[in-house]
């Protein structure tokens, strides 16, 4: 058997595991084969990046780890939007928001917290009934590309 | 590449659209018809997203998350 590139193992009846970076440490995860959720059309700019599992982490509570099953260097920090603003809220259209759904933001973590942001303005959409994902932009919601999570007043604990 | 004049339309597809409105020195407008689940942007926006999302793939440290996770919990206050 020749030598081949390390990744994501699969066993078809269970799952997959995968090894990433956790701040600064190798962890493996495991991750059901009905946990994947898939993204037809990946992300906006990673667009080969299929298939995603949301993960819990009390280390990051109340965000979560949108962590890419293609490329475990790849996971975002991703958070409800209504934690950084509470009337959050973007237009979508009838049908296109489910019982299932959930709405969040992925957050640019800055060693500087001041300069820490969520993207609300283009937020991923997930089915968690339907297992399926994707970005969408709401260009007419004024919301920010960058939208700071720090605000006035904000001070370090 | 295509020439058009105002108002003048150009079909993309079975389902797109796209009109030019006016046309003053070297400013376009144009108006865009398209079904809701195809994304019309404009190029620097949709080139910010995708630099967003590569800057938010990486890694981010402890220090980051500690700090970031302590203006969320004051955003949302006790519920938290």
């Amino acid at each position: 058997m020749s030598a081949r590139k390390r990744r994501p193992a699969a066993s078809p009846a269970r799952g997959l595991s995968l090894t990433v970076q956790r701040f600064g440490a190798a962890e493996t995860l495991h991750v059901d084969s009905e946990d994947v959720i898939t993204f037809p059309a990946g992300l906006i700019g990673m667009e080969s990046l299929r298939r995603f599992a949301l993960l819990s982490d009390p280390r990051i509570d109340p965000c979560r780890w949108l962590q890419s099953l293609d490329d475990p260097d790849v996971s975002f920090v991703v958070v409800d939007p209504r934690v950084i603003d509470p009337s959050y809220s973007v237009d979508f259209d009838q049908g296109e928001l489910v019982d299932s759904s959930e709405v969040l933001a992925i957050m640019t973590i800055h060693v500087d917290p001041k300069r820490s942001t969520a993207n609300l303005l283009a937020p991923v959409l997930v089915d968690l009934a339907a297992r399926t994902g994707r970005q969408v932009v709401r260009h007419e919601s004024g919301y920010d590309v960058r939208h700071p999570i720090a605000h006035e007043g904000w001070e370090k604990r | 590449m295509l020439q058009r004049k105002t108002g003048q339309v150009i079909h993309i597809g079975d389902d797109v659209e796209v009109v030019v409105l006016s046309v003053s020195g070297d400013q376009v407008r144009l108006g865009i018809e398209a079904p809701r689940a195809v994304r019309v942007l404009r190029g620097e926006l949709l080139g910010a997203i995708e630099e967003e999302n590569r800057l938010a793939a990486s890694p981010p440290s402890v220090e980051g998350v500690g700090a970031a996770l302590g203006a969320l919990s004051l955003r949302s206050g006790a519920e938290l």
